[in-house]
């Protein structure tokens, strides 16, 4: 709704023609691996590949799993992206600071972290044992947690964005019209940070599908169990169980939930109204 | 019953301490300037900004009491106070239609949809946007926005209604239809909504910077600065015999402060001394002196016409000189004013060319007697003491 500065430019003046030659680079180096992978492939063994019995495992195993952090992401994020946007600047900061940590680490370091955490010898992992018997590693679980580890930061700054952009304006004049602060929040503060949410709800499920250094560290390669997609895939690149081609035929399998995503993502964002 | 309150919020160096009762059905204008804390005053009242010390009784239920410094504060919270606020923006939810928007509040108030929706559709009607029931609040231009959400806040028959210069964001058409429309609806308030018993009419407060608003909309008008309120009371007198420079000037009027000399002259802090052809006040007294603009009679310039053994002498009351400083566009005419003098002028502009007026002119100025109003000077101050 902000006025918009292009509709004073009358076309603009163009860009240094020298800039297109490292634009063109740039833009190749993000397309061209997908077309070597396209080409590369041996087509007429891919539907076989991709319907083989371990590649259905680890495909539904990842569904499973996304799908499962996505929910923990959303049932922990959007309270997390709340207190942060509602919180006193400073505060705001910290907090935004500390969520956004895993993002700019390796997910391997946050895969040791976990382990260290959760694991037998951890700080919570022990008492887990001792007290409920309960071992987190190399399990499915792990697999979430370590999922939602890495997908969380994308989901609350997704929201957190939609919030502060918001204002609390709506939710200040629902509550002078008689609605209680839970009523203000399902009927006035999601809907209207609902674009935002579902960007960050798509954005947190694509990094937890492609999820691969947490995964390994702490849930491992178990076939069935912890084998994701990501993890499949490396397992099938390195020889063990399978050939390079059923790799790069899983590869363009995540190639195409990945496009799926976007376009999802796309057509939710220009839909007017939203 | 109606709203009364007694305030005090501080905020860093700036302290609002007001108090004032509005009745059941009456409207209250405030008028002041900039950063007078008006909205403070509202946001305060709303529940939505807590006050060092204070009280907001609301139809006998006390909403606020925070007896001082460091007691626990008790209050309604905003939502079970039924007092509703609207500012510059609609703050339409844009994700409901215009009749969600409104049935909104019955909504959260227990009504089941069908009969929110029916309240919501009676509103709507209510403020002449039928058939803009089922649109988006992006499909409606602003003063539409601004109709519905005076439905959406008036559905909720709440027991005060503040208003946040409700008509600043529009143009003069959009403003003059929600104008109307608030004086229509304030004058003959719908106090029943069904399957609830019947509710006392709203008391309204409205702060504006808009005179108009005050003299269409108000029963009476307050004005703020600084964080008190230095003048209330009939909306009439309070414009027509203004106690502060700022009132004066929403009304166009110069105002000036003196002291009555003689049973017949005033003389103004500034030496100036002043006839009226009213009664005046007793000797001594602290007065205010009004006149218009346009009764500032100007002579023609003195350096080139007149000679000098006429030159009005500063003693002669009504009568002064002065050096013109600006000339700027007035509603008729042309507004003149003067080096050093709070004071201003208006005259045609074939006068002001007739007579020459430029800056650094002197001019000699004169007032009729029967132009100037001296009344006795209004000093009020905050009630609760800090």
């Amino acid at each position: 709704m902000s006025a918009n500065p292009q509709r004073l430019a009358l076309g603009g003046v163009g860009i240094p023609r020298l800039l297109y030659v490292p634009a063109a680079l740039g833009f190749a180096l993000l397309v061209l691996p997908l077309v070597g992978l396209v080409v590369r492939a041996d087509w007429p063994r891919v539907p076989a590949a991709i319907v083989s019995a371990e590649a259905l495992a680890a495909l539904a195993l990842s569904l499973q799993t996304a799908l499962s952090a996505t929910a923990l992401c959303l049932i922990v994020g959007v309270p997390l992206a709340l207190v942060i946007a509602r919180s006193g600047s400073r505060l705001a900061g910290v907090l935004r600071a500390l969520t956004t940590l895993p993002l700019v680490m390796p997910p391997l370091v946050g895969g040791i972290a976990l382990l260290y955490l959760l694991g037998r010898n951890g700080l919570v992992g022990g008492f887990l044992e001792l007290a409920f018997g309960i071992q987190l590693p190399f399990t499915t679980a792990a697999v979430v947690i370590a999922q939602s580890f890495v997908a969380l930061p994308f989901l609350v700054i997704a929201v957190e964005g939609a919030l502060r952009t918001a204002g609390t304006g709506f939710e200040t004049i629902a509550a002078t019209l008689g609605a209680g602060r839970w009523t203000v929040f399902r009927r006035v503060t999601l809907p209207t940070i609902l674009p935002g949410l579902l960007a960050g709800t798509v954005l947190a499920f694509a990094r937890a599908l492609g999820e691969f250094g947490a995964t390994a560290l702490f849930a491992g390669n178990a076939a069935g169990v912890t084998r994701t997609m990501p993890l499949a895939i490396y397992t099938a690149f390195n020889g063990a169980g399978a050939t390079q081609d059923s790799a790069i035929a899983l590869s363009l399998l995540l190639v195409v939930v990945g496009i799926i995503i976007l376009l999802l993502l796309r057509s939710w964002r220009t839909t007017p109204g939203l | 019953m109606g709203l009364s309150t007694e305030l005090l919020v501080r905020r860093g160096s700036f302290t609002l301490d007001v108090a004032l009762e509005v009745a059941a059905g009456e409207t209250l204008a405030i008028l002041g300037p900039n950063g007078s804390g008006k909205s403070t005053l509202l946001a305060a009242i709303a529940g939505l900004v807590e006050p060092d010390r204070g009280i907001v009784t609301v139809n006998d239920r006390m909403l606020t009491y925070v007896s001082g410094v460091g007691s626990r504060a008790r209050g309604v919270p905003v939502h079970r106070r039924r007092i509703s606020l609207l500012g510059q923006d609609a703050l339409l939810f844009p994700h409901l239609t215009a009749l969600e928007n409104v049935a909104f509040g019955p909504r959260a108030r227990g009504i089941d949809v069908a009969q929110a929706s029916q309240i919501a559709a009676a509103w709507i009607d209510a403020v002449g946007l039928a058939g803009f029931a089922d649109r988006a609040p992006a499909a409606l231009s602003g003063g539409e926005q601004q109709r519905i959400a005076i439905a959406r806040m008036l559905a909720t028959t709440p027991d005060v209604l503040l208003f946040d210069e409700p008509m600043a964001a529009l143009d003069v058409q959009n403003a003059s239809l929600v104008r109307t429309l608030l004086r229509d609806r304030l004058a003959d308030p719908i106090t029943t909504i069904p399957g609830h018993s019947p509710v006392s009419p709203p008391a309204t407060i409205i702060v504006t910077h808009d005179v108009v608003d005050a003299m269409i909309l108000a029963d009476r008008v307050a004005i703020m600065d600084n964080g008190v309120i230095i003048d209330i009371g009939a909306t009439d007198r309070v414009l027509q015999q203004p106690a502060s420079s700022f009132a004066a000037a929403l009304v166009n009027l110069n105002l000036l402060n003196g002291t009555v000399e003689t049973p017949e002259l005033v003389r103004a802090s500034d030496g100036r001394r002043f006839a009226s052809e009213g009664q005046l006040p007793p000797v001594g007294s602290e007065v205010s002196i009004v006149f218009a603009p346009s009764a500032v009679v100007l002579q023609a310039a003195l350096s080139e016409r007149t000679p000098r053994s006429t030159e009005p002498t500063p003693e002669t009351p009504n009568t002064w000189q002065a050096r013109v400083d600006t000339l700027e566009p007035a509603l008729r005419g042309i507004r003149v004013t003067f080096t050093g003098d709070s004071v201003v002028a208006e005259a045609p502009a074939d006068e002001i060319l007739h007579k020459q007026l430029a800056h650094g002119v002197t001019i000699s100025a004169f007032v009729e007697p029967r132009a100037v109003t001296i009344y006795p000077r209004q000093i009020r101050h905050g009630i609760l003491p800090v």
